[in-house]
């Protein structure tokens, strides 16, 4: 008999809020261990937690760009479990009233296009980091309070890959909206994967195991090339999966068991009495909506019908926003945008990372507005004639030579920094 | 002696510059260190701090501040150990908090420091506001100033006793479901329990989140009316503080009642309730009809799941904000080879049966597979029971009732039955479900041994004003608040 993999995903996503979700302390990586906390964040006696707005917001957006439904009323819970790193003994998160819920991921896959749905965005709060000594552990309480979003899929991811696909085609629907930097060194992004195997052609679900608070894609990818065909071994040995939490160890490439469902925990979820319900407002709804932008996939599939560009290119364009951002107005007054999109790829970009490889910097900005640059009939030749040749490309955009860094200008146009995408592995 | 007169008199003398501000709380340090070996009414308190800021209080009305500007200024008031004062302690009447340091001001604290008052001394209560006689204090017992064998009531025990034996001119206490109101009865003082939203909760540990009200004890309804008006308002750092205007509560005060309706509730006149206490509240309600008030039979159906919906939604919530009290951040921390070895060392010697009982209690009715039976039904039942109150005042003004069924009962009577102590609190805690406001005010005395008997006004949601009228109307028709406690030992 032949088997599939089910595969759903939990994101916990921090949130780039300036402050963190239930006080006035800066949410910001690196300080000093509690040089970032106030009584609320260290959960002392008599404090109460106030929402952040910014970090509704963020969320609702990203309820937005993943085709969620924004019900008109939300609400915290508090979710109880005894750790050190989680100063009340309580998580606030939103148990069964998210901020966002029922929406989709699109994505390439394959040569296709892939659809993830999404159960929910959630709204709740990061807890502090532990550490441990020779004779003691001690916690850091800076990351306690910060705003997470979790990102829950239904299950249907049917393999490794697919898996390592959405994380990042999540990651750049992310980095779009500007609601997070998604740095995983930082961990920003963590995930809990949840799989089990099932005959091909069977619609029934398996014994759900869950591999806890992975921190990279690849270890996700690499976790469940190892997870899908131990459970497959498992059932085809004759043995029987049962409901667990599992650990990925990212040295040996293993998972192994940390609890089983008769150890599960009860939360014993409640609603959090020292908050108000969320009940968003018309006006506060469409303020949000005016923050919606174009999805990376949306603008890669535009790139390639309006601007006749190969995949490869619009591709380019996709993950490289401020690059493509100056390539558009460009396009626009060129009777040939993809003699444009070949300078701007392969010239423009390569004089960039020269200068920023001489200058050790991360220039991204070119330094002369599009509007500026004055194209010549050479790039103006239409598509198809010839790719233009190395030593002409210095006269085909005049004032391509006085490229520049402009130390002023790191933000795109629209308000965010081009993210890079992570290699493969 | 100044310590027993009242925030008006003190006011207007203060003003005159009759009396320092360092006098009155002089007054009221030596009052304590005679009478409080026996009363214990305080946990501890400050005196030189005390002194540091009636002298400040000093300095501001040399230089021409007025009452008008800070209208508590130089008035001594004192505070339940259970809200947060900057730099003093904070115990919750528990050992589990240690020598714990408050680094922070609750929000009623910072408003009655703006306003002048000398905030001083930590008011001994139940564990965790967690009783209704003072006696699960990990601090000791405290008595009632009446009689030193009776207990004060509870939870906020000290803060009752502290007023009514003129310890401090007003006192702080907190009110989860009557702990303001039936030891102020007990006490023979006011105690206000202001509308859920009224009063910042910030800085007050919580006990049980959606019934906690922070509110004053004082010697008359004026004084209470005072405070109210410096500790109300909207809160940014508490999202349940509700931003409806404070009205002036003093001026409310016109002793005009003529035409208001007063609700009898009838489910309220109960098997156990004490003859004498249900004779003062008949005269109190015949005096409100020669004050021209209306007296109206009115019906609170649900009364009966009062208690039991009380004991699951506060347990519940107590369960989980008391978690937070673990020894891995501040607190007395017993070691352990695990974490969980030191939460249960740590909590196993922190806290006292009392408070265990309600966590256990809250635990249960959350845990999986009876959520439903319990805390979504008690939730539900809650709905009906504010339902009731809102029906009612669509009728009346406000709702008369004994704030107690009995006058102070004896140390140790009740405390080995749970039961029997969490019925005392049977006509106070649907105030706390309803999230409406009440008061407690003295309407007479049982005969002997003579222990005060307490009145309590039931009044719409942030219909305080309406409330302090009418009591405001009635003490001054009587002499049951200017009576004060024999010697005390």
């Amino acid at each position: 008999m032949e088997y599939e993999a089910v595969i759903g995903l939990e994101t916990h996503v921090q949130l780039n809020t300036k402050s963190k979700m239930w006080c006035g302390c800066a949410n910001a990586y690196g300080a000093a261990p509690n040089t970032q906390v106030c009584p609320v964040c260290l959960g002392l006696p008599g404090v109460l937690p106030v929402p952040n707005e910014e970090a509704l917001r963020k969320t609702t957006l990203t309820g937005y760009l993943l085709n969620c439904e924004i019900p008109r009323f939300a609400k915290f819970d508090r979710k109880n479990y005894f750790y050190p790193d989680a100063p009340k003994n309580y998580q606030l998160t939103q148990y069964d009233k998210p901020t966002t819920a029922n929406g989709f991921v699109e994505f390439e896959f394959q040569g296709g296009l892939a659809r993830v749905r999404i159960t929910r965005a959630h709204l709740e709060e990061d807890v502090g980091k532990s550490f441990h000594f020779d004779r003691n552990s001690g916690v850091d309480f800076n990351r306690a309070g910060v705003p997470l979003m979790e990102i829950v899929s239904e299950p249907d991811i049917t393999s490794a890959d697919m898996a390592y696909e959405y994380l990042n085609a999540l990651k750049d629907i992310l980095l779009y909206g500007g609601v997070s930097d998604c740095d995983m060194e930082k961990g920003m992004v963590r995930c809990d994967v949840n799989v089990s195997v099932r005959p091909v052609g069977t619609t029934g679900l398996g014994a759900k195991i869950e591999i806890k608070n992975m921190n990279s894609f690849s270890g996700v990818r690499r976790a469940l090339e190892y997870e899908i065909p131990r459970q497959i071994a498992v059932v085809k040995s004759g043995g029987k999966l049962i409901q667990s939490t599992r650990r990925w160890d990212d040295t040996t490439g293993i998972t192994e068991e940390m609890r089983t469902k008769e150890h599960a925990h009860d939360y014993r979820y409640f609603p959090e009495p020292d908050m108000m319900p969320l009940a968003p407002t018309d006006e506060w709804l469409a303020e949000v909506r005016t923050l919606v932008v174009e999805l990376p996939l949306a603008r890669k599939q535009r790139f390639i019908r309006e601007y006749n560009l190969p995949a490869p290119d619009a591709e380019t364009f996709k993950n490289d926003v401020a690059l493509g951002n100056y390539f558009e107005p460009l396009a626009k007054k060129s009777a040939s945008p993809k003699a444009v999109a070949n300078w701007v790829i392969n010239n423009l970009r390569a004089k960039l990372t020269e200068i920023n490889e001489r200058e050790k910097t991360e220039q991204s900005e070119v330094g002369i507005e599009p509007a500026d640059l004055q194209l010549t009939t050479l790039a103006d030749r239409p598509a198809g004639t010839g790719r233009p040749r190395g030593g002409q490309n210095h006269q085909q955009c005049r004032c391509a030579t006085g490229l520049r860094r402009n130390v002023c200008h790191r933000q795109s146009p629209r308000g965010h920094r081009p993210g890079k995408r992570p290699g493969p592995g | 002696m100044l310590n027993e007169l009242t925030i008006s008199e003190l006011t207007t003398r203060l003003a005159r510059r009759e009396i320092s501000a360092r006098e009155l709380t002089q007054a009221c340090l030596d009052r304590i260190a005679r009478v409080d070996g026996t009363i214990h009414a305080f946990i501890s308190h400050n005196p030189a701090d005390a002194l540091a800021q009636a002298e400040a209080a000093d300095r501001e009305l040399a230089a021409g501040v007025t009452f008008a500007q800070k209208p508590l200024l130089g008035i001594p008031i004192a505070i339940k150990d259970v809200l947060a004062v900057k730099d003093h302690p904070l115990n919750c009447g528990s050992k589990i908090l240690g020598k714990f340091i408050s680094p922070y001001d609750a929000t009623v604290i910072e408003k009655l420091k703006a306003a002048g008052a000398v905030v001083f001394g930590r008011l001994n209560m139940d564990e965790f506001a967690m009783g209704s006689s003072t006696e699960t204090s990990a601090f000791g017992i405290t008595r009632n100033p009446w009689d030193p064998t009776r207990i004060p009531g509870g939870s906020s025990g000290g803060s009752a006793a502290a007023v009514a034996a003129d310890e401090a001119i007003a006192t702080l206490g907190t009110d989860t479901g009557g702990s303001i109101r039936q030891p102020a009865a007990l006490c023979g003082c006011v105690g206000l329990k202001p509308t859920y939203g009224r009063v910042s909760r910030y800085g007050l540990t919580a006990f049980a989140s959606s019934l906690d009200q922070v509110g004053p004890f004082t010697k008359n309804i004026e004084d209470a009316a005072r405070i109210l008006g410096v500790i109300s308002g909207h809160d940014p750092k508490d999202s349940t503080s509700v931003p409806v205007p404070v009205p002036d509560y003093v001026a409310a005060l016109d002793g005009n009642i003529r035409g208001l309706k007063l609700g009898l509730p009838k489910e309220y006149l109960i098997g156990g309730l004490d003859p004498e206490v249900k004779a003062a509240v008949d005269a109190a309600v015949k005096q409100y009809t020669a004050l021209g008030a209306e007296i109206v039979d009115i019906s609170l159906p649900h009364t009966d799941y009062a208690v039991a919906t009380y004991y699951i939604v506060a347990t519940a919530e107590a369960s989980a904000n008391l978690a937070r009290f673990d020894g891995i951040r501040y607190g007395q921390r017993v070691d352990g080879a695990d974490p969980l070895e030191l939460y249960c060392r740590t909590r196993g010697a922190g806290f006292g049966a009392e408070v265990k009982r309600r966590i256990i209690l809250g635990t249960y009715v959350l845990s999986s597979g009876y959520y439903d039976a319990y805390y979504l039904r008690a939730q539900k039942v809650r709905t009906l029971i504010r339902n009731d109150f809102l029906a009612a005042f669509k009728q009346v003004d406000a709702i008369i009732t004994p704030t107690a069924p009995t006058a102070a009962f004896k140390i140790g009577e009740k405390s080995g039955d749970p039961l029997q102590m969490y019925l005392s609190d049977i006509f106070t805690i649907s105030c706390n479900l309803a999230g409406i406001s009440g008061i407690s005010l003295p309407c007479g005395f049982t005969q002997s041994p003579k222990l005060p008997i307490g009145l309590q006004l039931l009044g719409q949601p942030f219909g305080e004003a309406t409330l302090l009228k009418l009591a405001h109307a009635y003490e001054q028709s009587t002499p049951w608040h200017r009576e004060k406690p024999g010697t005390i030992a």
